[in-house]
């Protein structure tokens, strides 16, 4: 099931010189519902135009997309998003109270569960002792926080981070990244635009890279991580006749000195290669697999390079 | 078929009529009043304008004419006309300070990023806005009127009506640079927003000079453009009819032009004119927010 699709979404902007940006081309995009999901870019790439798209702030060129199945730009499906901006500054002469009252009464929350549903979101964000404090005295920390538990106060089916984390400091990123786990675990989907990829590979369980405005790939994480694994061969006696066994296995990625760099599409495929190799009379000194991490694989994306 | 399959339809809340339509515009309103109260523009101005009355109203409780005081109705009109004189002067540069940023440089600021992805309309957001701004000028206003009448009082030891009767119609006059100002706002950071509201305030005032240089020379073109510059800016009607109201024209018959040259006499349709001057600029707000693309 879809909380996000996008069907050829696109958005070009033309400046009044007549310069055309094409900021997001054609994506089509699935969010499935119940998970952490990862939107990942470089800068520039045109992932918050996308988001700007979905929260009806932008009208799309072409194309068309759905939201919890209702049409973007439809103001009231955004009473079941939440949203936290990556820009953004709040009215800090309010407390933090007064702050979530007020957004609670824009989403519609009724007054009789407000002050609780207040409570609830502050006890979430580890924020309840501080309800009383005016929010110029928060740290950019508490300001996250805070702003995360306005984008809860709906009990929303879909919580919309830009970059979450991108302000703050390793300790902040950690509470921020344990409180989206924690809306996973109460079931709400997480679409999280960002490009610390660290912090992806740690909460996410799909992603979406695009690069240009394009998507790019689209899928599991897990699927993602998988792609073809390399391997770091050294050898006591080396000779080409061992490059010819590896060939077999997967792409030879470069050869250096004593060594060799091979692209293998299946872990599974690493025993048989070693035991080929050995049956060859091949004297190995090291096997050393290298998984491409998250960013590895992001890089290979981006500069469009075959993973 | 349709082009979009697996979608998770999710049934959205029944809102009720007053939770859609005008609770958002209240909510806004309400922080746009506690925003604007906290400010040192609205503060000061206030202040500032207290003060400036309370001095104008001694100043001429002490001006003398040959060595005597001046009478106590002379006295009582000088201080109203020329309290009302300042009260639209005050009104329409504190009306252009509060409003001038209130939504580019905001959506610039960030302030307003995260309530216009709320369950709200863009037109709500300025409709509250302008019910938060007008609330406040409007007290102010009437804080103003309070010091005038006290001035007034003091002379003649009774009500002058006429500071209520000419307040009243007084109130549309910050109402007209607050919508000016919130329609340029819309697109423009506030520097440039401030900034042509000064043009058009200087247009408005430019419509009575204009006039009168056109009598005195008999200069046909320049009552045209002084007309034209009536409709861009109606601050004059607006300021004939306090003159009238103020009921200060008996005994300071000259205040309002030089010798010879009689202030026209307002109409209703001037005060019609305005209203719809107010109610365009607004709509035209509406209108040109809900297009906006947010780019953030």
């Amino acid at each position: 099931m879809w909380v996000i699709e996008t069907h050829d979404l696109t958005k070009v902007f033309r400046s009044a010189w007549g310069k055309v940006v094409v900021a997001v081309d054609g994506i089509n995009l699935r969010v499935p519902s119940g998970c952490v999901f990862g939107f990942l870019g470089p800068n520039g790439a045109g992932k918050t135009t996308t988001l700007n798209l979905l929260l009806g702030n932008l009208r799309p060129t072409k194309g068309t997309a759905l939201l919890l199945g209702h049409p973007i730009g439809d103001p009231e499906v955004r009473r079941l998003v939440g949203y936290l901006p990556e820009k953004f500054q709040f009215h800090d002469f309010l407390t933090s109270e007064e702050f979530l009252d007020f957004h609670a009464q824009l989403l519609g929350v009724p007054k009789r569960i407000r002050k609780k549903r207040i409570d609830e979101v502050l006890d979430f964000v580890g924020l309840k002792e501080r309800r009383k404090s005016k929010l110029r005295e928060f740290s950019k920390g508490m300001l996250q926080r805070i702003g995360i538990a306005q984008a809860l106060l709906n009990e929303p089916r879909l919580v919309i981070l830009d970059e979450p984390t991108s302000a703050l400091d390793p300790l902040g990123r950690r509470e921020v990244r344990d409180l989206i786990v924690r809306l996973k675990a109460e079931g709400i989907t997480v679409f999280l635009n960002s490009h610390l990829l660290s912090e992806v590979e740690m909460t996410c369980d799909a992603v979406a890279i695009i690069n240009k405005g394009r998507l790019v790939f689209q899928g599991q994480l897990k699927e993602l991580l998988q792609m073809p694994t390399q391997l770091d061969i050294r050898f006591q006696n080396p000779s080409s006749k061992w490059q010819q066994v590896v060939a077999s296995f997967g792409e030879i990625i470069s050869v250096k000195g004593d060594g060799l760099s091979v692209r293998v599409q299946d872990e599974k495929l690493i025993p048989d290669l070693i035991e080929s190799l050995v049956k060859s009379g091949a004297r190995l000194l090291s096997v050393v697999p290298k998984r491409l991490s998250l960013e590895d694989l992001f890089v290979k994306v981006v500069t469009d390079e075959q993973i | 078929m349709s082009k979009f399959e697996n979608v998770n339809i999710v049934l959205l809340p029944k809102v009720s009529f007053w939770k859609r339509w005008i609770l958002p515009i209240f909510v806004i309103a309400q922080l746009t009043i506690k925003e604007a109260t906290r400010r040192w523009a609205f503060i000061g101005g206030l202040i500032l304008g207290v003060g400036m009355m309370m001095l104008l109203a001694y100043v001429f409780a002490n001006v003398r004419r040959q060595g005597e005081f001046l009478p106590a109705e002379i006295q009582a009109s000088l201080i109203v006309h020329f309290g009302l004189v300042m009260t639209r002067f005050f009104s329409a540069v504190m009306a252009t300070v509060l409003a001038c940023g209130a939504i580019a440089t905001e959506l610039e600021r960030g302030t307003l990023t995260l309530v216009v992805t709320k369950p709200i309309r863009r037109w709500q957001i300025v409709m509250g806005k302008w019910l938060g701004f007008a609330f406040v000028l409007t007290i102010n206003q009437l804080i103003w009127l309070v010091v005038i009448e006290w001035g007034a009082w003091n002379r003649l030891g009774q009500w002058h009506w006429g500071v209520w009767k000419a307040g009243a119609i007084g109130l549309l006059y910050p109402l007209i640079f607050l919508s000016l100002n919130l329609f340029l706002s819309v697109h423009l950071p506030w520097i440039f927003v401030a900034l042509i509201s000064f043009v058009f305030a200087g247009i408005g005032w430019s419509e009575t000079a204009m006039r009168n240089i056109g009598i005195l020379a008999n200069l046909p073109r320049l009552l045209t453009l002084s007309q034209i510059a009536g409709y861009l800016m109606p601050t004059g009607k607006l300021a004939r009819w306090m003159v009238v109201e103020s009921e200060v024209l008996d005994i300071v018959p000259r205040l309002s032009g030089p010798p010879g040259i009689e202030m026209p006499t307002p109409t209703v349709g001037d005060l019609i004119y305005v209203v719809a001057y107010i109610f365009v600029l607004l709509l035209m707000a509406f209108w040109l927010f809900g297009r906006k693309e947010i780019a953030n």
